[in-house]
């Protein structure tokens, strides 16, 4: 009974493989912008960034293992490194864009270098510190960042127009999603699963893990960089709360009721997640925090895989029922 | 030329002394069993050769070449692969996903069909044919054994280390396996060092046998010669004169 439902769930059918309810999910958002106001069409914009960051950072945590908390702060570095060069030389942002994900991915290399010898708690704490460092420098270089007042940049392309920035997002949402995918089932993803599943053994088979993990570190790193400066100047004002734990929490939380280790898990958790706080923002500013906080619990107590664990569960089992009868 | 030679190799952990100066070689073509009570080393052996563990001192070379400090994935490629008496499968991968894994690192000119026929043909080899999309975690463990088995002969080695892979195995299933490691060296000319504590086993099998106590190699030569011996036979049983 149990290897017959192994059996079920094995059967090479990844995510991707099944690729209707994806475009279907697309499609049904590229027609957002003429069905949702400007309040809800903001919150799919969010949304559509914490779909970058779970997303990538899933990749990182959900299939490498190693548990970083700087990818906010990697998102940080592509935002203020665009944002800076757009605010203070005039550069186009979409020039600045590139340099700020070669910045970000360049961070990630030296901190993914300085990390590969610790694992597990020793792995988070360093991120940890070196995200409170950024966010520290951020936060105080005030002549360079403009601290908490926030950096003025310009819009990503043209005029100020959210539709252009919800189609921008939605298309770069979709894209990365796409390049997790594509990694994960290629020679390189098949290394990171070796990797999270057994260091050792892998080491023994010819992986080398090291290269592998600094890998994985320095693509989730460039890909919060890119999602990052987006995000910034669509917002058009950065902050140091972009790169702050309190976002790598929210991100964190996101990948993890979403399902972490899965492809839709992050998405899922994302919009979930974002559009569940707008809703509890309608009654009361206090409560979110509390709300969000009742759910990561309840997940994390009822569904460790998360949503999207829970309902492949439950199909399992719905299946499973059918075949006996 | 030697395939693999250890010279004087020597391992601490904190005050004990796993492995105590040790030397032996290994000739292209044989199979050599490994033997002693446990605790006896043989596993720390196969660590030091892999290089998941550093040698404290001496030096190990493989067809002429030092590898003593390389790392494992380096020794790996040089040639030589292992099974881990603990078995350690991708649990949440597929058996394929499992073979996949060496091939990829070990034989990269291997691609899409001819890489799977590849995986399959391993897997079949190993009896494990029907169980290509099995998660290895939900795999009883002989069929644990047999994927180690698959897995690091994907690796494509020159040299195989085996520990204690008939484990829990029965007395029809005993026979296959021996074949099938005899075949190794006759069809895939693979050269096998192998740790059984199944003396009937190794005794069939082996030319030439290696007998380890306490970090130390108390005695080498043919089945024959090393359970005449003295010191082979008090390091299983006692000294004979306490008894």
């Amino acid at each position: 009974m149990m290897q017959a439902a192994t059996v079920i769930t094995n059967g090479k059918k990844n995510a991707f493989s099944n690729l209707t309810p994806w475009l279907a999910v697309l499609a049904g958002f590229s027609i957002l912008p003429g069905v949702l106001g400007p309040y809800w069409l903001n919150s799919a914009i969010v949304g559509l960034f914490y779909v970058m960051m779970a997303s990538s950072w899933n990749l990182l945590a959900g299939f490498t293992g190693q548990v970083s908390f700087a990818h906010a702060a990697f998102a940080g570095i592509g935002c203020y490194t665009s944002g800076i060069l757009a605010a203070k030389f005039g550069l186009h942002p979409l020039l600045g864009l590139p340099v700020g994900v070669a910045l970000a991915a360049l961070f990630s290399l030296g901190l993914g270098v300085l990390c590969i010898r610790m694992g597990g708690i020793y792995l988070s704490l360093t991120t940890l510190g070196f995200s409170e460092i950024v966010h520290i420098i951020i936060q105080n270089e005030y002549e360079i960042t403009r601290g908490t007042m926030g950096l003025k940049v310009p819009f990503i392309l043209g005029p100020y127009s959210k539709i252009t920035a919800f189609y921008i997002m939605l298309v770069t949402a979709a894209v990365m999603v796409w390049a997790v995918h594509r990694i994960l089932t290629s020679d390189m993803g098949l290394r990171f699963r070796a990797v999270l599943n057994d260091e050792t053994a892998a080491s023994s088979l010819g992986v080398p893990v090291t290269r592998v993990r600094v890998t994985a570190f320095v693509i989730s790193g460039a890909m919060a960089g890119l999602a990052g400066s987006l995000y910034g100047h669509y917002l058009m004002l950065i902050t140091p709360h972009i790169p702050s734990l309190d976002m790598m929490f929210h991100v964190l939380a996101m990948a993890v009721i979403g399902g972490l280790g899965t492809l839709a898990g992050p998405v899922v958790g994302a919009f979930l997640l974002e559009v569940l706080s707008e809703s509890v923002r309608h009654f009361s500013d206090k409560y979110h925090v509390l709300v969000f906080a009742c759910v990561a619990l309840i997940f994390a107590r009822f569904a460790p895989q998360g949503l999207v664990g829970l309902i492949s569960a439950c199909r399992q089992r719905w299946v499973g029922k059918r075949g006996v009868t | 030329m030697s395939l693999l030679d250890v010279h004087r190799a020597s391992k601490r952990f904190g005050g004990i002394r796993a492995i105590a100066g040790v030397s032996f070689s290994v000739e292209p073509g044989e199979i050599i069993g490994m033997i002693g009570p446990n605790g006896a080393g043989k596993t720390t052996m196969f660590n030091l050769i892999t290089g998941s563990v550093a040698l404290d001192d001496g030096s190990i070379s493989f067809r002429g070449r030092k590898i003593t400090g390389k790392k494992p994935h380096q020794i790996c490629r040089e040639g030589i692969s292992r099974t881990f008496q603990v078995t350690r499968p991708f649990g949440k991968m597929t058996c394929l996903e499992n073979v996949y894994v060496p091939l990829v690192e070990n034989r990269p000119g291997l691609k899409g069909a001819a890489r799977r026929q590849s995986a399959e043909d391993l897997l079949a080899l190993t009896a494990l044919t029907g169980k290509e999309d099995w998660h290895a975690a939900s795999l009883n463990l002989i069929d644990k054994k047999r994927l180690e088995l698959a897995r690091a002969l994907a690796a494509d080695p020159k040299l195989i280390l085996l520990d204690e892979v008939l484990g829990g195995l029965n007395s029809v299933e005993m026979p296959t396996a021996l074949d099938l490691i005899k075949s190794l060296r006759d069809r895939f000319e693979i050269t096998v060092v192998w740790i059984e504590h199944i003396m009937g086993a190794i005794m069939s099998v082996c030319e030439r046998v290696i007998v380890l106590d306490q970090g130390r190699l108390i005695c080498e030569g043919s089945p024959e010669t090393v359970c005449r011996d003295r010191g082979v036979i008090e390091a299983y049983l006692g000294d004979q004169q306490d008894a």
